[in-house]
């Protein structure tokens, strides 16, 4: 919002620097967005809160700065010379249909103008801060909002049917043509200004063409009023009318502010285009509610503030805002002005108080904290562990977006699995919450191998959305993905290559549960929306499926642009978050040396290393302290549907040494275990 | 790097020396013993075997050529020592040529300026990285971490912190909705709602999280990014603590030297708020395009906590108070990195995430 030095210098003394007047404003509350230097003036541009519609104006402007300074406030003169012998109530009325849309009613009616261009002063003042000069009349009501900050129209009083204003809210098919030229169709939620015959203005946002005020025109009827700031709200926004006057009616002028602004103007018309003003001032309201009475307690302001500021400066500042301090500091009685809608309760006065005593003035000071009650929450710190797992098994972190396209997303859902959608999205782009974290990363990886990157290997955690079965809202669930592709970073200039697959994929996941103290999920062959079939696999835990790894499939990678080999795999880990970390606990270690044998067994392909497995830890042989798979072989010598395996079996005991015999022994009972069991021989 | 030529004692010499063979031979041993220790070879070891058995130059060659002329019983003893010396010194030349052959498989003469081995660390995100330093800040001050829901409800979102149906805050613009009274949360304040509701006070916590709002991205705008809002709450938190609390944290984040500035501000749930800006970590506070020109860059809005918002949670605002705050960690990464499109930080090129790798 453009603000004029020159302007503001007309109600209070300024600075001699703009600097540091602009520090002052920012200290205020006012941040300068901008200073520029145009024609012989200084334009400020403010950023004020929305909520300080007081501010949206010059006067008010000066008044913090005279509150800041502690320098006198000049307002401008409001006082109005009457015609004797022509009364304002003779040549118009004011009928108010909808009173809660406008609560207050005021004008004045000025005879025999004559419309011209404004005085140069005016019509500079208006351009440096970017309004367009119009005529005498229409600039006047401009420089009075800009000036006093409440919007006023005049009408064409000699246009006005039955010479009468009617406030009431839009008729049936009702249209009006704006100022700016747009015919405008109207609904019963638009309030409007009418004469006896048709809609001459929508309330606060615009007036009509049909009475505006142009070359010719000679009497004039001048509107100050208080509209409903949610209906001047949704009528400026339904017909996509951003005005100057319905910013400020939205965000709730002061009921008595028309007034001044109406003699101001008035008195301004008759200086400057001629003409007299009528007797008496029409003023249409109903009973007006008191102002806001506060109390306010220095001691609240010193518990709030952490200072004891002392009681002539809070009255001070309060009172050259404009509000009327009574009684002693234990409880002030505060009354606060109209044109402050925005304050409603001590603290808001505490604000006050400290926007002018000025918040670089508090010291600082740390609070005394207790020990927390709990070390944090503990999904937070499950979460940070879980990343620097991925971290340390040579993962780089992505984010990627939360909203996507539902087709995205669609390739990796189950059919009972439906996406979340924006039910006012920016763009069809965005308009789905991610039910899958994959469809994220597949852009990422297409991004990177688009620039030749093609060893890509990326995690991420975040939620994931999915409609719940009734009900709106959203199902919200934490979960891990992971994605490798390209052909395999090379560790070392002597080396070769190694393709990604699967069992990264795997290992990764199985040193994520180990690391995490969580329960290792059970793999399973199955088909998965998304991958290739005969390269994927579920993953489960006590027999529910907790996600997927796998191959991503060729349509699938197609669609994000990508022609090689993807592995992906994106796991619920929301229920494994939760859990309490694992408990570190000492096992002492066997003091005896154990023994290593290896044992190769031909077996059929369908006997899984799962079996296997399970057939070995079910064996109740205290020397048997470990075994690992060190070899899969199929070559010639195998028969088809066969293969080879090669276990590793490592013999210990806690008590004593074992000797050779003994370990002889028990490999041949293993060995033997597993024959009996899955058929096959030894090689 | 054999003994050379010439140092080697010969019967000659001995027997000008000394003239007793066995001592000759004797010294003969010790000296090879001494050379052996040196050869490095197979060069080195045919040389020395030459030196010292070499059929015209040897130097035990010679012992025995000189033999003959000796009288008969010294003659069989320096013979039968001549003999045992010959075989030690064949086994020991045997020896090391076999531990020649052996080291030739183990000898380093590797080209240590040649790259190591490369070691594929993962890292982590930089507004994770950010968010780890901010976090940490406070949670060494004794805050908690807390986090809760993307998807809420009106309510939580905006009725419980005081921003009331016709607010010009809840714009349709600028909150998308799921339908119902469900929202994507526009801050992550609803955690603190719900965290009052469930603790009492004295409370001090941070409160990361994605956080969405109806923007079309672009460089400083993406619809959904992370935020990390804070919240104290006691019988005597001040507006003074407030803005101790905030001035460390602005200097633990971007150095010592910066310097903060509050000015007011406007939220609904704060009362009095207020905006921290600190000095610009780009340019020191001179003024650059980071900054605009400025000096200082916008850090974190932060204020009083409400009494709507206490009354909303069941609190008493007569007996506890309490501060609130919050920034967008994508900025502060933005700021803190010297990242000039909030986007790129969404794009996750390698490169980029490269440059995080700590
Ligand atoms: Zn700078």
């Amino acid at each position: 919002m453009l603000f004029s030095t020159a302007w503001l210098s007309r109600y209070v003394e300024l600075p001699e620097s703009t600097r540091t007047l602009t520090d002052l404003l920012t200290s205020c509350g006012l941040v300068v967005d901008q200073v520029d230097e145009v024609r012989n003036d200084t334009v400020l541009d403010l950023d004020v809160a929305s909520n300080r519609v007081d501010a949206m104006n010059h006067f008010g402007v000066a008044r913090e700065i005279a509150t800041a300074r502690r320098e006198p406030l000049r307002p401008p003169d409001s006082s109005v010379d009457e015609t004797p012998g022509c009364a304002a109530a003779d040549l118009a009325t004011i009928e108010i249909d909808d009173p809660q849309g406008c609560a207050r009613f005021v004008a004045r009616v000025i005879r025999d103008i004559e419309v011209g261009p404004s005085p140069a002063w005016m019509s500079e003042l208006l351009e440096v801060i970017g309004l367009r000069p119009i005529n005498n009349v229409v600039d006047i009501t401009n420089f009075v909002m800009w000036e006093l900050g409440h919007p006023l129209h005049a009408y064409d009083l000699d246009l006005l049917a039955g010479n009468k204003i009617v406030v009431r809210r839009a008729l049936p098919g009702e249209a009006l043509q704006t100022l700016d030229g747009t015919s405008r169709s109207l609904t019963a939620d638009d309030l409007v200004i009418a004469d006896a015959d048709r809609a001459i203005g929508l309330a606060g946002v615009m007036g009509g063409a049909n009475t505006e005020i142009q070359a010719g025109s000679t009497n004039v009827l001048l509107e100050g009023a208080w509209f409903d700031p949610q209906l001047v709200r949704n009528s400026a926004q339904r017909l996509g009318m951003h005005t100057d006057a319905s910013h400020r009616f939205e965000r709730t002028l002061a009921i008595d502010g028309m007034v001044a602004a109406v003699d101001r103007a008035a008195a301004l018309i008759a200086e400057l285009a001629g003409g007299e003003i009528c007797q008496g001032r029409l003023d249409e309201k109903d009973q007006l509610p008191e102002p806001v009475s506060l109390s306010l307690r220095s001691s609240r302001v010193e518990k709030l503030l952490g200072v004891d500021i002392p009681e002539g400066d809070i009255r001070n500042i309060l009172e050259r805002l404009g509000f009327e301090v009574e009684g002693a500091s234990a409880s002030f009685l505060v009354t606060v002005p109209r044109h402050r809608s925005d304050i409603s309760r001590e603290e808001d006065l505490v604000e006050e108080v400290a926007r002018h005593y000025g918040y670089e003035r508090l010291p600082n000071t740390l609070p005394a904290l207790r020990a927390p009650e709990e070390s944090g929450d503990p999904m937070v710190l499950a979460e940070r562990r879980l990343k620097q797992v991925c971290v340390a098994a040579g993962y780089r972190e992505a984010l990627t977006p939360s909203l996507g396209r539902d087709e995205d997303q669609a390739a990796f859902l189950r059919a009972d699995d439906a996406p979340v959608s924006i039910a006012n999205p920016i763009s069809k782009a965005l308009g789905f919450l991610r039910a899958r974290l994959s469809p994220g990363l597949l852009t990422v990886v297409a991004h990177n191998v688009n620039r030749g990157q093609q060893d890509v290997r990326l995690f991420e955690i975040g939620n994931r959305f999915t409609q719940p079965s009734e009900g709106n809202g959203a199902i919200e669930r934490k979960a891990l993905a992971l994605i490798i592709c390209g052909p395999g970073q090379v560790a070392h200039w002597g080396e070769s290559n190694r393709a990604p697959d699967l069992f990264d994929l795997k290992g990764t996941l199985e040193a994520v549960a180990r690391r995490m103290g969580w329960p290792a999920w059970q793999w399973r062959a199955g088909t998965q929306p998304g991958l290739e079939d005969g390269c994927s696999a579920e993953l489960l835990l006590e027999g529910e499926v907790q996600g997927w790894a796998g191959r991503i499939s060729a349509e699938v990678a197609e669609r994000f642009g990508l022609a090689l080999p993807v592995w992906g795999a994106e796991i619920d880990v929301e229920e494994q978050l939760a859990r309490p970390a694992r408990e570190l606990r000492y096992s002492p270690l066997s003091r005896f040396p154990g023994g290593v044998r290896d044992v190769s067994l031909q077996l059929a392909e369908s006997v899984s290393f799962d079996h296997i497995e399970a057939a070995v830890t079910s064996r109740e042989d205290v020397s048997l302290a470990g075994f690992e798979l060190v070899d899969v072989y199929q070559g010639d010598d195998i028969p088809s549907g066969q293969r080879s395996l090669t276990l590793r079996f490592t013999y210990r005991r806690d008590d004593r040494t074992l000797t050779a015999e003994e370990i002889d022994s028990a490999h041949q009972a293993v060995t033997s275990h597993l024959l009996d069991e899955f058929g096959g021989k030894q090689r | 790097m054999g003994a050379t030529e010439g140092e080697v004692p010969s019967v000659d010499q001995g027997q000008t020396a000394d003239g007793d063979p066995l001592a000759i031979i004797q010294q003969l041993q010790q000296q090879f013993e001494v050379e052996a220790e040196s050869i490095s070879d197979e060069a080195e070891l045919a040389e020395l075997r030459a030196r010292y058995l070499g059929r015209k130059r040897g130097a035990l060659t010679a012992v025995f050529d000189r033999m003959r002329s000796l009288p008969g019983e010294l003659r069989a003893q320096v013979g039968k020592q001549a003999n045992q010396a010959r075989q030690l010194l064949t086994r020991r030349l045997d020896e090391i040529s076999s531990a020649l052959a052996e080291g030739r498989d183990k000898r380093c003469d590797l080209d240590v300026s040649l790259p190591g081995r490369t070691v594929h660390l993962g890292s982590l995100h930089p507004i994770t990285l950010a968010l780890q330093e901010i976090e940490s800040v406070f949670t060494r001050m004794g805050y908690e971490v807390v986090e809760g829901p993307e998807v809420e409800t009106d309510w939580y979102n905006f009725e419980a912190l005081n921003i009331p149906k016709e607010h010009p805050a809840r714009d349709i613009q600028d909150t998308l909705y799921l339908g119902g009274e469900w929202l994507l949360r526009t801050h992550t304040s609803p955690v603190q709602i719900r965290t009052m509701q469930r603790r009492q006070p004295p409370l001090a916590i941070i409160v990361p999280g994605r956080v969405y709002r109806r923007d079309t991205p672009d460089a400083t705008h993406t619809p959904s990014f992370v935020q990390c809002e804070g919240l104290v709450v006691g019988p005597d938190i001040t507006m003074t603590d407030l803005k101790g609390t905030l001035d460390h944290f602005a200097k633990a984040l971007f150095g010592h030297e910066t310097r903060t500035r509050f000015r007011p501000g406007y939220f609904p749930f704060t009362e009095p708020s207020a905006e921290m800006d600190a000095t610009c970590p780009a340019c020191a506070g001179n003024g650059c395009r980071v900054c605009k020109g400025s000096g200082w860059v916008e850090m974190l809005g932060s204020g009083m906590v409400h009494p709507a918002v206490f009354e909303a949670v069941g609190y008493d605002p007569q007996t506890v108070q309490g501060f609130a705050f919050g920034m967008g960690v994508d900025r502060i990464a933005a700021v803190r990195y010297g990242i000039d499109d909030i986007r790129t930080l969404y794009e996750n090129d390698i490169r980029f995430l490269k440059q995080f790798a700590t």
